[in-house]
């Protein structure tokens, strides 16, 4: 073998060291702050570099994974996952494959897998990277979709049950006119009860993207308002469970009576789903120098501060098994028409014994 | 006579069943809860029961079905699901639940007739 001249240009290779240099430093602080976990491994198998994300995602720490091996690594993310689903080494991922791990632990986080094979110029495999993409948030907000469209159909199902079932005898058997009279009530009724849910689905909608430009905030009787709501939202047979704790006279406050009237209504109507037993239900108002709060207070299921937290996310249900009749908008487009009032909404709830709404509304103490 | 249970906590539910099968000849009996309807169950063991799955109350439809279908007494009764779930994972519930029969709503009442027919005439048999 004959031996290599070799020139050398000092400066040529001091200014490929620099380039190299900083092209390192740009390539680290892009693994720094990528928001999804980046682990490279080398050609054996060796945990070269874990990013921040990485270890945030996993909780797990730099020493913990550096320099450790793929069986160690998997066996730490194992670990982490929920084990009713069965985990795949990441030895066994393929390129183009990308797999969901459930992580339980340091919180419940869906985790999206996916490998690079990090290869040199001649294609020779230099080590891997592995991928993972937190979906978390997409992941519950499909749920939420599912689970919000299966209660929405199961809503739109029942009043159609009878709008279906009564127009059919209607057009197929012979009745007498009072009786005729009575089945096209039901039908009208019911189809007027899907048409309220539907305007449910619309209204919030409609009321964010109008942003309260729509609004007619006029001066109004406040006792007044909270009569009309309760005489639209509470059936008579249920008048008996409701009672008011109203200082009178009530100041007048400056409102859009129509969404108000539509939120305290969903206030009204939640308190009596939610007290199936049959329970109380008050109604009253708190008068502050800069601010009245109206308040609606149940005695029924109460909720978890797990649900507390989420009430008011649209589409979620306290009540997941379906037998409360509800599209999971009502707190939403309460805390909407509110928040668009310039107030605020609060929520305090026990389980098992009931919760407290208060819907707050900028107040200039004039009456 | 042969005696039907309706149980739907909807009474427009309730009064569309009762319309639909009157021209059988049937004494109906009505549940608007689960507890209301194992109750007129035990008390009359129907021969058909008409059962809604969702409802408000500690006891659903599906766990009604399988107290009845438990019960050494109850079980001849013959249970029809009527639920606004109509999935094949609520189908298959229902089944495991023990149930002789699904409605889907919205139902036909034609279907809900010839359906109560051919039960009732099964049972008559069996």
């Amino acid at each position: 073998m004959g031996s290599i001249a070799v020139i050398t240009d000092l400066r040529e290779t001091r200014r490929a060291q620099s380039r190299l240099l900083e092209r390192t430093a740009q390539l680290n602080s892009v693994i720094t702050i990528s928001p999804d976990g980046i682990v490279l491994l080398s050609r054996n198998d060796v945990v070269l570099e874990a990013n921040p994300a990485f270890l945030s995602l996993t909780g797990l720490s730099a020493d913990q994974v550096l320099g450790s091996d793929n069986h160690d690594l998997d066996q730490a993310l194992q670990e982490r996952c929920d084990s009713t689903s069965r985990y795949v080494l990441s030895s066994e991922i393929q390129e183009d494959q990308t797999d969901i791990l459930r992580l339980q632990r340091p919180s419940v986080r869906f985790l999206q897998r996916s490998m690079r094979l990090m290869r040199g110029d001649h294609g020779e495999v230099l080590g891997k990277v592995l991928y993972f993409r937190d979906i978390t948030r997409e992941t519950e907000v499909d749920r939420m979709k599912t689970e919000f469209l299966s209660t929405a159909a199961h809503e739109l199902r029942t009043p159609m049950a009878s709008i279906y079932g009564f127009s059919e005898l209607i057009a197929t058997r012979d009745f007498d006119s009072t009786m005729m009279k009575n089945m096209a009530r039901t039908v009208h009724r019911q189809a007027g009860r899907l048409v309220g849910i539907l305007n449910d689905l619309l209204d919030l909608t409609r009321i964010e993207a109008r942003a309260g430009k729509d609004f007619r905030i006029v001066t109004q009787n406040l006792e007044e308002l909270i009569q009309t709501t309760c005489e639209v939202f509470v059936p008579l047979d249920q008048r008996h469970r409701l009672s008011q704790v109203l200082e009178s006279p009530l100041p007048t406050v400056s409102l859009d009576g129509d969404k108000f009237q539509q939120a305290l209504g969903n206030l009204v109507s939640n308190a009596f789903k939610y007290s199936p037993a049959g329970g109380r239900v008050q109604i009253g108002v708190n008068l502050e120098p800069q601010r009245v709060g109206v308040w609606v207070s149940d005695s029924g299921l109460g909720m978890t501060p797990e649900q507390v937290a989420r009430a008011f996310d649209r589409f979620f249900r306290a009540d997941t098994s379906g037998k409360i009749p509800g599209t999971g908008l009502g707190l939403a487009i309460v805390r909407e028409i509110v928040e668009l009032h310039g107030g605020s909404v609060d929520l305090k709830s026990v389980y098992g014994h009931g919760s407290t709404v208060t819907m707050w509304f900028p107040f200039s103490g004039g009456a | 006579m042969n005696t039907v249970l309706i149980v739907d906590d909807h009474e427009d539910i309730r009064w569309l069943v009762r319309l639909t099968l009157e021209a059988l000849n049937l004494e109906f009996l009505e549940a608007g809860t689960g507890s209301q309807a194992l109750e007129l169950a035990r008390a009359h063991v129907p021969q058909l029961i008409f059962l809604d799955v969702m409802m408000p109350g500690t006891l659903d439809g599906l766990e009604v079905c399988r107290i009845i279908k438990a019960d050494a007494v109850l079980q001849r009764s013959r249970v029809v699901l009527l639920t606004a779930r109509g999935q094949q994972s609520d189908l298959e519930a229902g089944t495991r639940a023990g149930a002789d029969g699904y409605l889907v709503k919205p139902f036909s009442p034609a279907a809900l007739l010839s359906l109560a027919q051919s039960v009732l005439s099964d049972s008559k048999t069996s």
